[in-house]
C-alpha cells in the first residue's frame, strides 16, 4: 500500500513536468507580448525594454523555461504586472480557492447525494421527476444567472447575505452554493443510477430476505456500495472547482486562483499563468489521489495486498 | 440542535451587518497591479493611491490643476525654471515630515530611469533641486507646456522618504507611506485594499473612518452591491442599470465626461486609407448619434475632435455629421466609385461597435470584414511593426491621456517619430505641419498661445482624418446618497478624499 | 403431519415493457414440517419465481400476484404488511441463493453482515451478535470462525461463501429455509459437502427446507418430496419415491429418462423436441402441449389444473401415462 502511493507520488514529477512544458510554450507561442500589454498605451519604446529586460523576455525560449523552472525552485521568480514574488501573488488566492472549492464541494456533495438518493428511493414518482427536474435546471443553469439571482434574493431583496467579497464565514454561502448546485445535479444523477443499479443486485435480496428493514437496506447496505461511481464525480468536480472557478469568482468578486489566472493570461503575465496552470494541475493530482485513496476506503476489494 | 444553528446563523448575520456609518466601501472593477504611483500603469492603482497619497497638485473635478501639497508656484518667463512652495507641517504617515527633500528623492527616482512611469518626466525635467525646505526647483531640459499635468498625474504622488530608502522598488508597493488623508491598512490581493481615516492629515481629520476597496470585476455584482447596501460606492456602472438606479431613492449616479475617445483608426501609410477623401468619406458615413444611442442610450456623445473635452486643450471642430451622400461623393471623387472591400481589426469588447461601423460602411460601398483579436495579440498587431509594414488596416481602439492635457494624446498618437514599435501613431500619421504644431504646443508654456497651437492642430487633425471620430463616452459611478463630496475624475477614477457621511 | 407451508393455485405475472409475462399459473404444493421439498424444472419454469414469491422479495411491480395463497404456519404471507414481514424474513422464512460470488455485500465484512441480521432479529447487542455469528459459523463447518468473521466477501471461496450465506439464513433460528440452487455454482465437491450441511441443519434445528435445483440427482439424494415445474406451473407434486417409480406426467417421465448418471443437470431437456415456452405469449391450454406426445385436443384449449390422482401424488394432465412408467 505504502508502496502503491509512493510509486503514485513519484509518478506525478513526470505529469507536472509535462504540464509546465505544454502550458509554458502555448502561452509563448500565442501572440502578444507583456511587456507591451503591461506598460499600455502611451509605452514608450524605453518602458517596454525596460520590462523585457527585467523579466528576461528578451532571452531564447529555452532560457526562459529553465528560469522558469529554476524560479518555481529558488521561489523568486516574480509577476510581471505587479512585480510582487509569484508565490505571495498566488498562494492567498489559491488558499481561497481551496476554501471555497471546500465548502462547494460539501454543498455538492451534501445536497447531490440527498437528492439522488430521495429520487432513487421514489423512482418514477412525481418526487422523483421533481428531483430530476431540479437537477437538470441545476446543470442546465449558467452560473452566472444563478449566482446574480441568488445575490438579488439574499442580498438585495432580503439583506441577508453579503453580495460579494470574502469578509467572514457568511461570505461563503452564495458562492459557495453557486458553485456547488451545479456539481450537486451532476452528483444527484450518478447517486440515482447508482442506488437503482445496486438495488437491484444479489446482495440487496439477500440483505431483504434477511429481513434487514428498508432503512438501514439504503442508507447502509445500498448507498456505501452506490457510492463508488459517486466518489470519482466528486473527485472530478472537485478538480473542476479548483482549477477554475472563474465565473463563480467573477460574479462574487472571489479573489481566487482561477481569475487571476484568467486575467494573467489577458496580460501574458507568464510566471503566474505558468505556475497557476501548474498549481492547477498538482491540485488535480492530488484530488486523483485522494479519491484512490477513498476508493479503497469504500471497496476492500480495491485495497492491496500488504 | 437545529434551534441552535439557526441561532448562530441569525448571529452571524447580525454581526457581518453591523458596520460602522463611516465605513466606506469601494466596489471596483479590478485590483491594483502596484501601489507605488510611480511604478504602475492602470487606473485601479490610481484610484487607491490618490486616497494614500498626494502630489505637488491635484486634479479637481473638472480636471483643472489645482494646489496639493505645494500651495503656489512660479515659472520662470523662459519655462525652463519652476519653482514650488511647499506646504509647511506635512508629515507622512510613517511621521516622516514632508520637505523639499522628499519631493527630490521621489522625482530622482523617477529621473533615474527604470520605473514603469519614468518616461512621464525624464525627457523633460533636467533636474529637482532643493532651495529650501520648503522650496523646490524643477529645472527643465526645454520649455514644457503641460508640466502641471504630468506632476498632476499618479505618477507625481509622492511617496515617504523613508520608504524610498529602505525598500526596493517592488517592496514600496507592499509598503505605501504617503501624506494623504487615508492611511494603508492591508491589501488582500484580488479582495480588497483597505485603508482608514489618518487622524493626523494635515487638511484636518478626513470625512471617512475607512474606505475598503474591493475588487468586483462583475458589473452586476457592483450594481446589486449598491442596492443592497453591501457597497456605498460602485465604479463603472453599465448604461443600462443607470434608469434602474436613479429611481433608487437610496442611489445617486454621478455622470461624468470621460477623457476617452473612441476611434477608428486608418493605416495611413497604405491604399486606400492614404487617400485623406477616402478617410473624410467613411467619417460622413457613420451616423455616430444613432451608435451612441444604440450602445449605450445615450450616455456618449459624439467626437468632434481628438480629444475630448474634458481634456486640458480641447477644441471643438465641426466633426463629421453623418451624410452618406457626401461619403459616396468624396469616395467616388478619391476613384472608388464602387467602394472596396477591406477589413476591419478590433479587440472583442469593441465587436459591437465594430459590427455598427461595418453595417454602416456598407451603405456606401465600403465592405470591411471584421477580424477580432484577444487584447494582448490586438496590441502586437497595431505595435509590433511600423505602419507600413503591419497588416493593419482599420481598428476600433481608444486613447485616454492620464495627464487629462492634450499633449498626451496628439503627441503620442501623431507625432512621426512615434510610429510603431517606437510609439502609438499606429495611424501612420507623417505630416511636417502636425510635427511643426506638436512641437510647438509642446514648448510653449504661456496657456493662452498654447492653446491657440492646440486648436489649430486639433482642426489639422480633424481635417486630415486618420480616425473615424466616433464618440467620448460618459462615466457613471453609483454612490449611496449619504455620501457626499465624492469625486468622480473624467480621468476615470473615483476620489473620496474629500467625501463624508451625511 | 403438520404443514408448514401450503402454496394455493398461485398465479403471478410481471408487466414488462414488451407485454406482460405469465411467470406462474396453477401453482400448487405443499410441505410438511421437517421435510425437503424439492422444486425442479429447466431453466426458466418459474422455480426461483415460486422461491421468491414465498418469501415476498418479488419486485412489486413489475410483479403482480393476480391469485394464490401461501399459507405458512397458518397464515397466508401474501396478507402480511411489510413491517411484519421484515420479521418473518430472516427470523421465520430464510433463503440463500445460487450465485454465492454476488449474493453478499461486498463491501462490509462477513461479521457486519452477519451480526446485522442477528441484531435486528434478536435484538441484541453487536458483541453478542457476533458472538452468536461464531458459533452459526462453527456449525455450518467453517474451522476457523473469527478468521472467516474478519474478512470481506472477496476474500472467501465460493463453498466458504455459501456456508456463510447458511449460517446467516439460519442464525434465528427459521422455520422454513429456501434454497434457490445453492450448489448449482459450486463445484462438485463442494455441492456434496454444502448437500450434506443443508441435511445436517435440517435434523439439527428442526427446520423445512425446499430446496430448487434442476439436478435431478440432487433432489433425489436428499429430497423428500418434489414438485416438478414447466414453463410457470407444477406439473407434478408427489414424493421422491413414487415420482422416480412411477410418473404420470408426460415431462416428468422425459425427465427421468433424460438422466442416465446421477449428477447429470437438465439445462436443457434433449429427449423431448421442441424448446421451453415463451412466457410472454405462452401456448394455450396445457404449456407442455406442443412438446408432448400424448396430446390431445383438449390439451390445446383448457390447461389442466393440478388433481390429486392418488394418494399424495398429484398431476395436472389430461392424458397421463397409464399407471405410470417404471423406470428400472
Ligand atoms: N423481474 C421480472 N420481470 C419480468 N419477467 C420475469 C422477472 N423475473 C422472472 N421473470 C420471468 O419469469 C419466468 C420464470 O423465471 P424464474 O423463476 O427465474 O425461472 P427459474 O426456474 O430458472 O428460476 C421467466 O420467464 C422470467 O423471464
Ligand atoms: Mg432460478
Amino acid at each position: 500500500m505504502n508502496n502503491y502511493f509512493i510509486r503514485r507520488l513519484i509518478l506525478i514529477i513526470p505529469i507536472l513536468i509535462g504540464v509546465s512544458l505544454i502550458s509554458f510554450f502555448i502561452i509563448h507561442l500565442i501572440p502578444g507580448d507583456p511587456a507591451r500589454v503591461i506598460a499600455g498605451q502611451g509605452a514608450t519604446s524605453e518602458d517596454i525594454a525596460l520590462i523585457r529586460e527585467e523579466f528576461g523576455l528578451d532571452k531564447p525560449l529555452t532560457e526562459q523555461y529553465f528560469a522558469f523552472v529554476g524560479g518555481i525552485f529558488s521561489g523568486k521568480m516574480k509577476s510581471i504586472s505587479s512585480q510582487q514574488p509569484v508565490i505571495d501573488e498566488i498562494t492567498p488566492r489559491f488558499w481561497n480557492t481551496v476554501q471555497l472549492a471546500t465548502f462547494g464541494i460539501i454543498v455538492a456533495t451534501v445536497f447531490g447525494i440527498l437528492l439522488g438518493i430521495i429520487a432513487a428511493t421514489h423512482k418514477n414518482t412525481f418526487v422523483d421527476n421533481l428531483s430530476m427536474g431540479f437537477s437538470l435546471i441545476g446543470v442546465s443553469m449558467p452560473i452566472f444567472w444563478l449566482g446574480l439571482l441568488l445575490i438579488m434574493l439574499f442580498s438585495v431583496a432580503l439583506n441577508w447575505l453579503p453580495a460579494g467579497g470574502k469578509d467572514s464565514f457568511i461570505s461563503f454561502i452564495l458562492p459557495g452554493i453557486t458553485l456547488g448546485l451545479p456539481s450537486a445535479a451532476i452528483i444527484a444523477r450518478m447517486t440515482r443510477a447508482s442506488m437503482l443499479e445496486i438495488v437491484n443486485q444479489d446482495f440487496i435480496r439477500t440483505a431483504i430476505s434477511n429481513g434487514i428493514p428498508q432503512k438501514t437496506i439504503i442508507y447502509k447496505y445500498t448507498l456505501k456500495n452506490a457510492m463508488i461511481p459517486v466518489v470519482t464525480v466528486v473527485g472530478l468536480q472537485f478538480g473542476y472547482m479548483l482549477g477554475g472557478a472563474v465565473l463563480t469568482e467573477s460574479v462574487f468578486g472571489w479573489p481566487g486562483l482561477g481569475r487571476l489566472v484568467v486575467q494573467s493570461i489577458f496580460t501574458r503575465d507568464y510566471p503566474i499563468v505558468q505556475s497557476g496552470i501548474l498549481l492547477i494541475a498538482m491540485s488535480f493530482v492530488f484530488v486523483n489521489l485522494a479519491v484512490d485513496l477513498l476508493y479503497a476506503a469504500i471497496d476492500p476489494r480495491l485495497r492491496r495486498k500488504k | 440542535m437545529k434551534k441552535a444553528l439557526l441561532f448562530s446563523l441569525i448571529l452571524l448575520f447580525l454581526v457581518s451587518l453591523n458596520f460602522a456609518a463611516g465605513d466606506v466601501v469601494v466596489a471596483m472593477n479590478g485590483d491594483a497591479a502596484s501601489l507605488y504611483p510611480a511604478d504602475m500603469t492602470d487606473n485601479y492603482s490610481e484610484e487607491i493611491c490618490r486616497h494614500i497619497y498626494e502630489g505637488l497638485v491635484e486634479f479637481d473635478q473638472d480636471m483643472n490643476v489645482v494646489p496639493a501639497l505645494a500651495k503656489d508656484w512660479d515659472i520662470s518667463p523662459d519655462g525652463m525654471k519652476y519653482f514650488f512652495y511647499l506646504e509647511e507641517g506635512v508629515t507622512f504617515h510613517d511621521g516622516t515630515p514632508f520637505t523639499a527633500e522628499a519631493v527630490k528623492l521621489h522625482f530622482d527616482k523617477l529621473l533615474a530611469g527604470g520605473l514603469r512611469r519614468s518616461s512621464l518626466y525624464v525627457p523633460f525635467i533636467e533636474s529637482v533641486e532643493i532651495i529650501d525646505d520648503y522650496t523646490v526647483l524643477f529645472r527643465m531640459k526645454n520649455p514644457f507646456g503641460p508640466l502641471l499635468n504630468h506632476l498632476a498625474h499618479g505618477a507625481g504622488l509622492i511617496v515617504s522618504p523613508e520608504v524610498l530608502k529602505n525598500y526596493d522598488k517592488s517592496e514600496i508597493s507592499n509598503h505605501p507611506v504617503g501624506t494623504g488623508p487615508y492611511t494603508f491598512v492591508e491589501w488582500a490581493k484580488g479582495d480588497h485594499v483597505k485603508v482608514v481615516a489618518n487622524d493626523d492629515y494635515w487638511k484636518g481629520t478626513p470625512g471617512l473612518d475607512s474606505i475598503n476597496f474591493k475588487i468586483v470585476p462583475e458589473a452586476n455584482t457592483r450594481v446589486l452591491m449598491l442596492e443592497s447596501g453591501d457597497s456605498q460606492v460602485s465604479d463603472m456602472i453599465e448604461p443600462i442599470d443607470v434608469p434602474r438606479l436613479q429611481a433608487n431613492d437610496k442611489v445617486d449616479v454621478a455622470i461624468v465626461p470621460s477623457l476617452t475617445v473612441r476611434y477608428v483608426g486608418f493605416n495611413m501609410t497604405k491604399p486606400p486609407f492614404d487617400n485623406k477623401l477616402v478617410r473624410q468619406a467613411a467619417n460622413y458615413a457613420i451616423n455616430k448619434k444613432a451608435m451612441t444611442q444604440a450602445l449605450f442610450r445615450g450616455y456618449a456623445h459624439p467626437a468632434k475632435s481628438v480629444v475630448a473635452p474634458k481634456v486640458n486643450g480641447y477644441f471643438e471642430t465641426e466633426g463629421y455629421p453623418y451624410n452618406p451622400t457626401k461619403a459616396k461623393e468624396l469616395l467616388t471623387e478619391a476613384g472608388y466609385p464602387n467602394g472596396f472591400d477591406t477589413i476591419l481589426f478590433a479587440a472583442p469588447h469593441y465587436q459591437q461597435i465594430a459590427v455598427i461601423v461595418q453595417s454602416q460602411l456598407k451603405d456606401v460601398g465600403i465592405n470591411a470584414e471584421i477580424q477580432v483579436y484577444e487584447w494582448a495579440s490586438y496590441m502586437d498587431l497595431l505595435y509590433s511593426k511600423p505602419p507600413n509594414e503591419s497588416e493593419h488596416t482599420m481598428y476600433v481602439i481608444g486613447w485616454s491621456p492620464s495627464t487629462g492635457d492634450a499633449d498626451w494624446v496628439v503627441r503620442p498618437l501623431f507625432d512621426s517619430a512615434n510610429w510603431p514599435p517606437d510609439g502609438d501613431n499606429h495611424v501612420g500619421m507623417d505630416n511636417p505641419e502636425v510635427d511643426r504644431l506638436l512641437k510647438l504646443e509642446m514648448t510653449t508654456f504661456d496657456a493662452e498661445k498654447r492653446a491657440e497651437y492646440l486648436a489649430e492642430l486639433q482642426q489639422l487633425l480633424v481635417d486630415e482624418a486618420p480616425w473615424i471620430f466616433l464618440y467620448v463616452q460618459d462615466q457613471m459611478v453609483g454612490v449611496s446618497n449619504q455620501l457626499k463630496d465624492v469625486m468622480v475624475l473624467p480621468l476615470g477614477v473615483t476620489v473620496l478624499k474629500y467625501a463624508y457621511m451625511e | 403431519m403438520e404443514r408448514i407451508l401450503e402454496v394455493k393455485d398461485l398465479k403471478i405475472q410481471f408487466d414488462t415493457e414488451e407485454g406482460t409475462v405469465y411467470a406462474l399459473e396453477n401453482v400448487s404444493f405443499h410441505l410438511n414440517k421437517g421435510e425437503i421439498l424439492g422444486i425442479i424444472g429447466e431453466t426458466g419454469s418459474g422455480k426461483s419465481v415460486t422461491a421468491s414469491a414465498i418469501n415476498r422479495i418479488l419486485p412489486v411491480p413489475p410483479a403482480r400476484i393476480v391469485n394464490g395463497e401461501i399459507i405458512f404456519q397458518g397464515k397466508d404471507v401474501l396478507q402480511y404488511k411489510r413491517e411484519e414481514m421484515n420479521r418473518i424474513r430472516g427470523k421465520k422464512i430464510s433463503m440463500i441463493f445460487q450465485e454465492p460470488m454476488t449474493a453478499l455485500n461486498p463491501v462490509f465484512k462477513i461479521k457486519e453482515q452477519m451480526s446485522d441480521v442477528i441484531m435486528h432479529h434478536q435484538k441484541i447487542n453487536r458483541k453478542k451478535a457476533v458472538k452468536q455469528a461464531t458459533e452459526m459459523l462453527e456449525q455450518v463447518r467453517i474451522p476457523d470462525p473469527e478468521m472467516v468473521l474478519d474478512k470481506y466477501p472477496h476474500e472467501l471461496s465460493g463453498g466458504m461463501r455459501q456456508r456463510v450465506m447458511i449460517a446467516t439464513a439460519l442464525s434465528c433460528e427459521a422455520d422454513l429455509l429456501i434454497a434457490d440452487e445453492p450448489t448449482t455454482a459450486l463445484d462438485v465437491t463442494t455441492q456434496d459437502q454444502i448437500l450434506a450441511l443443508i441435511q445436517d441443519m435440517r435434523k439439527n434445528l428442526d427446520i423445512s427446507v425446499i430446496l430448487i435445483t434442476h439436478d435431478f440427482g440432487v433432489v433425489a439424494e436428499i429430497c423428500d418430496t418434489v414438485a416438478v415445474m414447466y414453463g410457470g406451473s407444477v406439473v407434478e407434486f408427489t414424493d421422491i419415491y413414487t415420482l422416480t417409480k412411477k410418473p404420470y406426467h408426460p415431462y416428468s417421465n422425459g425427465l427421468l429418462k433424460a438422466i442416465p448418471p446421477v449428477d447429470q443437470t437438465i439445462e436443457k431437456l434433449n429427449t423431448i423436441p421442441g424448446s421451453v415456452p415463451n412466457l410472454l405469449k405462452p401456448p394455450p391450454g396445457c404449456r407442455f402441449h406442443p412438446r408432448c406426445e400424448n396430446a390431445l385436443e383438449k390439451c390445446k384449449i383448457d390447461p389442466p389444473s393440478l388433481t390429486e390422482i392418488e394418494e399424495n401424488h398429484f398431476i395436472a394432465c389430461y392424458n397421463p401415462i397409464k399407471g405410470g412408467e417404471d423406470n428400472e
